[in-house]
């Protein structure tokens, strides 16, 4: 499929400024929670948590 | 341009626009970039621009316009003076003289980077700890201390790396008066593999300029008291080079080959999540490394994150899978994101997120 052909000089196609590359130190969205268990890969068991050492 | 060769048959070859092998094309929902791995930085095209450079690679711009019907002559010139401008490709009679790089990612290690949480209540065997992730082959280490530091207790965690493995020791830190510049300074001429420290809760915001050695020192008045304070996605973030690009197109730049050992010594994929392999008191990094679907997250990439696998900073963008939009889909994107790639927007920061108080505000 044929693209239309933007010019380069759209602000979309700018660099960022060095303003807008620096690392945030504050502010963001909300934090969501966090997975509380990972999709087990083989099925459910509940003694993987804790296996201890099996060296 | 290029002079014009003959080919096989004899006629003159028109020469064809090739980028550097190190200059790679993502194309986005509604842009697309060249990352420029060598250099380390990228630059933002239109997505007809990507097309050309991928579904018309090899073609001469005489048969590019005319598959385009000359509609957009004036166009494409500009994006090839653009890309010559840019020095992302060259113009040459035998593209195939020039192979795609090897975007294979390998690595020997089992383990290349880990987090070391402290705080106030940690009891860590450092030596221990250390010593095993050495064996793991870790090569870079980020030690957060969410308390204020002595710099003898910084140093106490130095040491135990100073004969290991390490190539690269992060230091986060709680301030204290005796956190001074000189004695960061002499703090990381001691140890040289330490590369930046920061540190938070500090009177004031300071970045000290590099040290010869490379090392920085940043002072930050934000309050970090938690492994809350990570997960942020930003361009201040991103990384643009071979290395993290190539993992990034099959594993997760967050997570893919990483081992945490949270405050309390509990051994994770990341501090921030929940889910414990073990405490490093009683069970050794190597067995939980062994645990069934420790390594269960590494191979999500961002081509199978939803939204994600339409932005065009997929393959440079750090991830995180311990903080997401939706908390029950592994898949979701990163709830710290504010990058819409279907308008290739950044929505302004909404507020201090979790982890991060302003000085004076933690409890």
């Amino acid at each position: 499929m044929k693209k239309r052909m933007e010019r380069l000089d759209d602000e979309l196609f700018q660099p960022l400024t060095a303003a807008q590359q620096r690392r945030i130190t504050a502010g963001s969205t909300p934090v969501t929670e966090t997975p509380i268990t990972l999709r087990e890969t083989f099925g459910e068991v509940d003694d993987y948590i804790r296996d201890g050492d099996n060296e | 341009m290029t002079s014009s060769e003959p080919n096989t048959a004899g006629a003159p070859r028109e020469p064809v626009f090739a980028l550097f092998a190190c200059c790679i094309p993502v194309k986005g929902a509604r842009r697309s970039v060249v990352c420029d791995l060598q250099r380390q930085s990228f630059q933002f095209i239109p997505n007809g621009l990507y097309e050309i450079l991928t579904e018309h690679a090899g073609k001469s711009v005489a048969e590019i316009k005319g598959f385009y019907d000359h509609e957009y002559d004036e166009e494409i010139d500009e994006y090839f003076t653009f890309l010559l401008h840019h020095e992302l490709g060259f113009w040459c009679g035998e593209p195939d003289r020039f192979p795609a790089l090897d975007l294979d990612w390998e690595t020997p290690e089992r383990i290349t980077n880990a987090i070391l949480d402290v705080d106030d209540g940690s009891r860590h065997d450092y030596g221990a700890i250390l010593g095993q992730l050495d064996d793991l082959g870790c090569k870079a280490l980020e030690v957060r201390c969410f308390h204020r530091c002595t710099l003898n207790g910084l140093r106490a965690i130095l040491e135990a790396a100073r004969h290991g493995r390490l190539r690269s020791i992060d230091l986060l830190a709680g301030h204290l008066p005796e956190l001074t510049p000189d004695a960061l300074e002499s703090l990381a001429r001691e140890h040289p593999r330490v590369s930046r420290i920061v540190v938070h809760s500090a009177p004031e915001q300071r970045l000290m300029p590099p040290l010869r050695t490379g090392v920085t020192i940043e002072y930050r008045t934000e309050v970090i008291d938690s492994p809350r304070c990570c997960g942020q996605v930003h361009p201040g973030y991103f990384v643009v080079d071979f290395e993290t690009f190539a993992e990034g197109r099959k594993h997760n730049t967050c997570l893919n080959r990483k081992l945490s050992v949270d405050a309390r010594g509990e051994i994770k994929n990341c501090p921030s999540m929940t889910r414990s392999f073990g405490n490093v008191r009683e069970v050794s990094l190597h067995s939980a490394l062994a645990q069934r679907d420790f390594a269960a997250l590494w191979s999500i990439n961002k081509d199978q994150i939803a939204i994600c696998k339409d932005c065009e900073f997929r393959y440079v963008c750090t991830d995180c899978r311990a903080y997401l939009r939706d908390a029950a889909d592994l898949y979701s994107k990163p709830s710290k994101c504010t990058y819409d790639p279907y308008t290739a927007e950044w929505q302004p920061p909404a507020d201090m997120p979790a982890g991060i108080h302003t000085k004076g505000a933690s409890e």
